[in-house]
């Protein structure tokens, strides 16, 4: 009731001509086929097969959910028949399907499942197939069901509505290789023109083979690059990594084809290599928004900083960025290597060859990961604050990774001062008053906090009375915060009740 | 104040940052700029409207989704149909009232109350069956008996996949 009355308050009815309800009777069915469309989007799967059982309207919207995204994720041969089936049989299913996720493991065993004549050479028949596996299934017999694979491929030639393309092969075997990547090779000129986003998952070996023969995708807007590199081709780490550079530089070239189109972009790696040489070899994409950076950022792992340097620099404009860098081993805490340090004396130097001078101006978000360093729960820190003195404006600050002491709170908040975000997401191990007189003195003008917290801090703030008392002088009384969302993560802490009820009684925005 | 006229020819003196929070309010603003111009919603009427207003002045000052949000959001957190509580006090009206909020959301281009309205319909459509679905909202089954078979059909694979 106490809304209604604000309304009230602030809405006066000025002149009254025509008194009573709207004109006719409005029944659930007169809603847009948009608005159902809407609603089925909240409908969980479950229910979505009983709304499909309705009526044809309902049966049309969920048919264009269902099929929207087709994902070849099983190895059951019956199952992949199945699909391929349908999809060559009804063509209004290939014309739903947006999104096309393959798992190129599951693609070979259900194709080395249906294979019985083993002995037989069955040469593979569909025009994509790159030369060499055509020859070799021309002159060979291969281990897999070539008839199966080249129905595979021509039913995916029909899905001529692919937007989204992704490819899960996180852990990809030298067996499946020589199968696996003529049919990715094969996949690719069906779909890249109308591509908009692309996320693949490999190893960066098997990435680098098959991005080099990739061409068209001028409509590309979203790139996410997952990999790891423990295959034979990088061997142990120790020297200058040559293979690395070549296929970072590789990478690179594919990426940079990209440039004119391309708005998001998300590198995620915890590959033991020198980052260097991928940085140094990329460049500018104008229209980049969104940047999220996952990888290994220390004088270990990025031994030359320029390349990374110029990249930020360059990339200054983003909207939304998100930097974790990843804890990839130990080296990961020392200092440069003398022998390859490219002029960094210590990690300071580093950091400051790095980060220095760097400056984003329009942030509507920033993520900062903290990253777990080995079993003593240490962060890796020395990056994080570099990148929030670089924000001189950021809307929304997301601090990913739990922070153990004030210390750290205190060293990773620091730089935004200036910055001045209105919201922040954080985790933190205690909560407890200097916890939240630091925030408020850290970030007096920030509007909206989103907290984890593990425990509630010894020195209590469970007490309203007591908390009232103690917050005389501190700045938290004074905070502008008028959005306060408080979350234990230990289901069995009985005393984050009364201490969440104090806290949010206590400051008087959120009143 | 921004001075709002709705089809049964009501006006309503309303603050600026509360209507604002139409997208379509606000773009009319922009156009006309400075002006005691009355704007008006023809295909509002003076109940649904009083609603609107009530929601808007309670999220007032809360960021508005940007346009691009739904691709920037996790599929999952998407996807959810948990409604606030004070959401979920205020959407608890009868059908035909939920339905013409739904339809005034769309119109004056208002994402979370679009949403909220949506939430509560596909809250109201889990765990019940073709039938109870068909009689909640007073559907007619437009199938034919082959069709339903094959329908029942086409459920049987999908739920096993």
């Amino acid at each position: 009731m106490g809304e209604m009355r604000t309304v009230r308050s602030v809405m006066a009815v000025v002149r009254r001509e025509n008194k009573g309800p709207s004109k006719g009777t409005t029944t659930m069915t007169h809603l847009p086929t948009e608005l159902w469309l809407r609603i089925a989007y909240f409908v969980p799967d479950v229910d979505l097969f009983r709304l499909a059982s309705v009526n044809h309207l309902f049966h049309d919207l969920v048919t264009d959910r269902r099929y929207r995204q087709l994902v070849i994720d099983d190895d059951r041969p019956l199952h992949l028949i199945h699909k391929l089936t349908r999809i060559e049989r009804d063509p209004s299913v290939a014309a739903r399907v947006q999104s096309l996720t393959i798992h190129p493991k599951a693609v070979r065993s259900a194709c080395l499942r249906s294979s019985r004549n083993t002995w037989l050479i069955r040469p593979g028949k569909n025009v994509h197939w790159p030369d060499a596996f055509r020859l070799r299934t021309e002159r060979f017999a291969i281990e897999e069901d070539i008839e199966l694979a080249d129905r595979f491929l021509d039913a995916v030639a029909k899905l001529d509505r692919i937007e989204e393309y992704i490819i899960e092969w996180k852990q990809g075997v030298e067996a499946e290789r020589t199968f696996c990547l003529p049919l990715l090779t094969a996949v690719w000129p069906l779909h890249s023109q109308n591509l908009r986003t692309i996320k693949l998952d490999m190893m960066l070996s098997h990435l680098c083979d098959m991005l080099s023969t990739v061409s068209g995708l001028d409509r590309l807007q979203d790139l996410s690059l997952r990999f790891t590199c423990n295959d034979s081709r990088f061997g142990p780490w120790g020297g200058p990594g040559y293979e690395a550079k070549y296929a970072f530089e590789q990478l690179a070239t594919f990426m940079n084809r990209l440039a004119l189109t391309l708005q998001s972009l998300a590198i995620y790696s915890i590959g033991h290599l020198n980052f260097s040489w991928l940085f140094a070899s990329l460049t500018l994409f104008p229209k980049m928004k969104s940047l999220s950076l996952q990888v290994p950022c220390d004088p270990r792992h990025v031994i030359d900083p320029t390349g990374l340097h110029h990249f930020l620099r360059a990339h200054h404009a983003v909207e939304h960025f998100n930097f974790a860098p990843q804890y990839c081993c130990h080296q990961s805490t020392q200092d440069p290597d003398p022998a390859i340090s490219h002029g960094c004396a210590s990690t300071e130097d580093w950091l400051n060859r790095a980060f220095g001078g760097l400056s984003f101006e329009g942030l509507e978000s920033l993520e900062l990961g903290l990253n777990i360093l080995g079993s003593g729960g240490k962060r890796v820190m020395p990056p994080v604050p570099r990148i929030g003195g670089a924000a001189k404006s950021v809307r929304s600050l997301g601090i990913v990774g739990c922070l153990i002491s004030l210390q750290d709170l205190k060293a990773v908040l620091d730089p935004f001062k200036m910055a001045n975000p209105r919201t922040l997401v954080i985790e933190v191990h205690v909560l407890d008053l200097n916890l939240l007189d630091l925030l408020a003195s850290s970030l007096p003008d920030l509007e909206r906090l989103d907290l984890t917290y593990r425990w509630v801090g010894s020195s209590g703030c469970t007490d309203e009375a007591a908390l009232v008392k103690s917050l005389q002088g501190k700045q938290l009384s004074q905070w502008k915060l008028w959005q306060l969302v408080l979350r234990c993560s230990r289901q069995n802490d009985d005393a984050r009740w009364p201490c969440q009820q104090a806290i949010s009684n206590c400051i008087p925005g959120l009143q | 104040m921004v001075l709002l006229v709705t089809s049964d020819n009501e006006q309503f003196n309303a603050d600026k940052d509360v209507v604002e929070r139409s997208v379509l309010i606000k773009n009319m603003l922009e156009d006309v700029g400075e002006s005691d111009q009355p704007i008006p919603l023809p295909n509002v009427s003076s109940s649904v409207l009083k609603k609107v207003l009530e929601y808007c002045e309670h999220h007032r000052g809360e960021p508005l989704p940007s346009a691009d949000a739904d691709q920037s959001q996790d599929e999952t957190r998407k996807r959810t149909t948990d409604i606030s509580e004070w959401d979920q006090k205020f959407i608890t009206v009868d059908q035909e009232m939920l339905f013409e909020i739904i339809l005034a959301a769309n119109y004056l281009d208002i994402k979370s109350l679009l949403d909220v309205g949506c939430k509560t319909v596909a809250n109201m459509i889990k765990g019940k069956t073709p039938e109870e679905i068909r009689k909640l909202f007073n559907i007619v089954n437009d199938f034919t008996p082959e069709e339903e078979a094959q329908i029942k059909k086409e459920n049987e694979w999908a739920e096993d996949r």
